[in-house]
């Protein structure tokens, strides 16, 4: 993960003080991830890149009451969830989702065009599926399996208890299953 | 350990989540259980599945407006912001701002005797109408007639509603009683003009309605005023004629007069070119 450890401090610090190319760097690092969270979960790129945008500038905000005690990534994760989850829940969605074409892209494993028609109509089902989960679970699957972090980060990230993590994670999953299971070896 | 327990922890075991003794315990009921490799495999092609997803990435310029939105405003906003965003300015302010409106529209309440009036004169629901002395007649003056006709008519449906009202009605209040005073002084002049033959002042508009049928034409008429807005202030039948007083909107008149053709044949005696906004119609119907 980018950003990690001694660099990751190192730009907290910059940022506390006040460094104007701190920022921009936390940006240039972190915007794919922020945005990528918020276009899973909000599924519509103009509310995806508010929130992201929204995320950065709160980060601007607070960095000076950062306390560095959890990582910059996962505070980052946080505010996300947070944004995503309370848009989410607001009657103000504008509800033009994306196609499953610009979300949910495999990647390419054969080059024929039956591959290819095999690809495009798992990547339909699969974005189906995953669009279908609860808010929550999807929430909690997009950051494990889709972007990486440990169930620890991921409870710090939604301050969840563990247990409540590795359940809806296992719940998030056998939903898949059970959707994609024809298209599976 | 039991199917369901080895299945709730698949998902941990596949991240290498569990405590060494817990997978074990895991991994010696699968090699004992078809059904549940089965799903064990199914949800391990899942999970490799949802992790061949490729990463979406951020629009291009998003850098660039995150920066332009972080930048601080400029010292003029910041200064209406300092001095208009917080609650403890803005509302002493607002409430301030409402009980100034309240005080002004109070006081003009006050020094504008139309609009006590106008506040009085369309009160809601029937009220009943007692009787008072007719008060003095008050002195003529340019832009007042038009409005003691209205008045007058407005007292005179305020009579006819007087008669709907049920005979049950409460006891009216203080406020109710003023109320009915007024309306009992607006209508003593068209009691007094109706008594003593509508002499005071000359219609506005009159003529004679010939039709084949008095009482029926009398009946669409009052129907087709009051559609129009209008209102009948005094009838008076003799043998050989019907005759109605009505005031009614120069626009009401308009539409009235188009359809009296309906009736019967119409002859305007009195009929001049400008009329005021508020008319008075002497209509003579006879057969």
């Amino acid at each position: 993960m980018e950003g990690r450890g001694g660099d990751e401090t190192h730009l907290v610090d910059r940022l506390r003080r006040g460094d104007p190319g701190a920022f921009e760097e936390l940006v240039i690092t972190y915007q794919h991830r922020v945005f990528g969270v918020a276009l899973r979960m909000v599924r519509s790129h103009p509310e995806a890149e508010e929130i992201a945008q929204e995320v950065f500038l709160r980060v601007h905000r607070a960095v000076a009451e950062f306390r560095g005690e959890a990582r910059l990534s996962t505070w980052l994760y946080a505010i996300t969830s947070r944004l995503c989850l309370s848009r989410l829940a607001s009657g103000e969605r504008r509800r033009v989702y994306e196609g499953e074409e610009t979300l949910t892209r495999l990647a390419s494993g054969g080059a024929t065009p039956v591959d290819e028609l095999e690809r495009s109509e798992l990547e339909a089902a699969l974005h189906r599926a995953i669009a279908e989960l609860p808010d929550e679970r999807r929430l909690v699957v997009v950051l494990r399996d889709l972007e990486g972090l440990s169930y620890e980060e991921i409870a710090e990230a939604l301050a969840l208890p563990l247990n409540t993590v590795r359940s809806r994670l296992h719940r998030a999953r056998m939903d898949l299953k059970e959707k994609l299971e024809r298209f599976l070896p | 350990m039991t199917c369901d327990e080895a299945r709730e922890l698949f998902s941990a075991l596949l991240d290498e989540a569990l405590d060494p003794d817990t997978s074990g315990a895991v991994d010696a009921h699968v090699a004992t259980c078809v059904d549940c490799r089965r799903e064990l495999g199914l949800l391990r092609n899942t999970v490799a599945l949802m992790r061949r997803v490729e990463p979406v990435r951020a629009p291009s310029g998003f850098v660039d407006r995150v920066r332009r939105a972080a930048r601080p405003a400029p010292w003029y906003r910041r200064l209406a912001a300092g001095l208009f965003l917080p609650w403890a300015v803005k509302l002493p302010l607002g409430a301030a701002a409402a009980v100034l409106v309240g005080v002004m529209a109070g006081h003009l309440f006050r020094t504008t005797p139309e609009l006590q009036e106008t506040a009085r004169v369309e009160a809601p629901g029937p009220e009943p109408v007692t009787e008072a002395p007719p008060p003095q007649e008050p002195p003529a003056r340019p832009g007042a007639r038009a409005k003691s006709l209205a008045d007058e008519a407005d007292a005179a449906r305020r009579r006819d509603l007087a008669k709907a009202a049920p005979a049950t009605a409460p006891a009216p209040g203080p406020a109710a009683e003023r109320k009915a005073e007024s309306a009992a002084r607006a209508a003593a002049p068209a009691r007094e003009a109706a008594k003593e033959g509508a002499k005071p002042t000359p219609a506005d508009v009159s003529g004679r309605l010939v039709v084949k049928d008095r009482e029926a034409a009398a009946r669409a008429l009052a129907e087709l005023v009051a559609k129009a807005g209008g209102a009948e202030v005094a009838r008076s039948a003799v043998a050989e004629a019907t005759v109605i007083e009505l005031t009614i909107s120069r626009t009401g008149w308009a539409v009235v007069n188009r359809e009296l053709a309906a009736l019967g044949t119409w002859t305007p005696e009195r009929e001049p070119t400008e009329l005021p906004a508020e008319i008075r119609v002497t209509l003579q119907i006879v057969e």
